[in-house]
């Protein structure tokens, strides 16, 4: 079969004439020329645009649109992240690499997903449980809890609140609405697991074990990331992902970063929460070109990232980037960001502090005052 | 750019490309323009490269790119969507290549680089992104899958 293969791939090869095209082609890129040389390829391009223009007048909706602009509002581009860890990501940039699926090079695409839900208010316990429910009990089935009570949190108070003020409580824990497409199961046995470990490999093997137990995903088939998320005088503090593999790694990275469980340990390296983002990426609004990582370095230095202060200098000690999905600069939508991992001053020590850039490339960016 | 680096270019690359884009296409056409699109991306390509096997990586992972942006552009999805021309004749190359294609993406990229350019699991993890295990399945899996399909063809036949 080796050999047949070989030999029918060997069959394949650029024709002279191809070659000499491409040479051409690229030859007049190099001009810089826009001529057409060609009066009968012209008449022809000129004639097939005609044909087209005639099929998309006349069958509606023949034409798909082209890739819709991303509108991003200025006013609500400051955000603060991070808010409520307990320490820093301290200095050590060895610290900070860790199981990233794919890092796009340069020229390629990634998909765009427009949030259905970005006019509702973020305040669920403002919902109806009518509303709430269906969607709980979406997650529960993603959390294999099959017998659970229906309760809520304040019977009398159900207001002002980010979490569904009704949630389903199950022997393994209590499983609240964190939003209309992520929720958190907080476990009622706060020293049931103990995922701790002093390095990413002994916490990936603990996790590896407490998915045989809690098989939230297929182990065989499991893609375990392990970052640091905060750095104290006492031990590293870990946040670990859980997703499906994909055969490709582009799907893998963006059903980890869209379609996954995240662990959270408490400060002793128990296991205390378990919260699962599920965006539907069924139909993205399209594959974006992505600008180049000096492209969105220019950025971070201008200040268009998030968070947009304190500054940085372009002499700053930049430790690690990845390109992660989130809605840190919009709620519109979720799409690619470069995470740059940055040294900055915090008193009298310094400590590496994420920035999030847009990756998609500025042609389809539309900043609304 | 000078002509003769267009003409190494040219030379060097063309055949290699042209054989990886028809694991993902079946006309030659097709697989030619997607071609001719890596090589202008190639002319805009600004960093220099660090060594040849950068620059072969470089050009081997646009191409792949290019191949998954070629089945989601828009003609294209139009074309399959509406029977415009008159159907096409049976496959006439009943050959291992087409069979190729119709493994997932990772599988078939795999196949090429390991069997016919011959590079080795970690050079294609490197190229692909992937990691060495998951480049192992994926020549198992593709493997096996062919074998099965070539098996069930000579059943039918």
């Amino acid at each position: 079969m080796n050999e047949r293969y070989r030999q029918e791939v060997g069959r394949i090869q650029a024709s002279d004439t191809f070659k000499q095209q491409l040479k051409d082609a690229m030859s007049r890129q190099k001009r810089g020329s826009f001529r057409f040389p060609y009066l009968k390829a012209a008449l022809c391009t000129a004639l097939g645009l005609l044909l087209l223009c005639a099929i998309t007048l006349s069958v509606p909706g023949f034409f798909e649109a082209p890739l819709p602009m991303l509108k991003i509002d200025r006013q609500e581009t400051d955000r603060s992240h991070n808010l409520g860890t307990v320490g820093t990501l301290g200095n050590n940039a060895e610290e900070l690499a860790h199981n990233v699926p794919y890092m796009p090079q340069e020229g390629d695409v990634l998909p765009v997903y427009e949030n259905p839900w970005s006019e509702e208010s973020p305040y669920l316990s403002e919902s109806d449980d009518a509303e709430l429910l269906p969607l709980l009990e979406t997650f529960a089935k993603r959390f294999l809890l099959d017998e659970y009570q229906i309760a809520h949190l304040h019977e009398q108070l159900s207001t002002g609140m980010l979490n569904s003020n009704i949630y389903l409580q199950a022997d393994i824990g209590r499983l609240i609405l964190s939003s209309r497409d992520s929720a958190y199961l907080l476990l009622s046995d706060p020293q049931a697991y103990d995922l701790n470990g002093d390095s990413q490999a002994e916490v990936i093997a603990k996790t590896e074990q407490f998915l045989k137990e809690y098989p939230l995903v297929d182990p065989d088939e499991a893609y375990i990331d392990v970052s640091l998320t905060a750095h104290t005088p006492n031990a590293n503090r870990w946040q670990i992902r859980i997703s499906r593999q994909q055969d490709d790694p582009k799907e893998t990275l963006i059903e980890q970063q869209l379609n996954a469980f995240q662990l959270t340990l408490d400060p002793q390296g128990h296991l205390a929460s378990i919260s699962c983002i599920a965006v539907d990426t069924a139909q993205p609004l399209g594959e974006y070109p992505l600008k180049s990582r000096q492209e969105a370095l220019q950025e971070l230095y201008d200040g268009t990232c998030s968070p947009s202060s304190p500054a940085i200098a372009k002499d700053a000690q930049i430790a690690y980037t990845e390109v992660v999905y989130g809605r840190y600069l919009s709620d519109a939508y979720d799409m690619p960001y470069y995470k740059f991992y940055v040294l900055q001053k915090m008193g009298e020590s310094s400590s590496y502090v994420p920035y999030y850039v847009i990756a998609v490339d500025e042609e389809w960016i539309q900043m609304e005052e | 750019m000078s002509q003769q680096e267009i003409e190494r270019v040219v030379e060097r690359y063309s055949d290699s490309l042209l054989r990886l884009a028809m694991h993902h296409v079946q006309e030659q056409a097709q697989a030619q323009d997607i071609v001719q699109d890596v090589f202008l991306k190639y002319m805009k390509h600004t960093t220099a490269f660090t060594d040849e096997a950068h620059e072969k990586a470089w050009l081997y992972r646009v191409t792949i790119n290019a191949c998954n942006s070629y089945h989601r552009h828009w003609w294209q999805k139009m074309r399959s969507a509406m029977p415009l021309s008159l159907p096409q004749p049976p496959e006439q190359e009943n050959s291992l290549l087409a069979e190729i294609r119709t493994l997932p993406k990772g599988q078939r990229n795999a196949i090429y680089l390991f069997y016919y350019e011959e590079m080795s699991i970690r050079e294609i993890a490197q190229l692909l992104h992937a990691k060495e295990g998951t480049v192992s399945s994926w020549l198992s899996r593709g493997r096996a899958a062919l074998r099965a399909q070539l098996e069930k063809g000579e059943d039918t036949r």
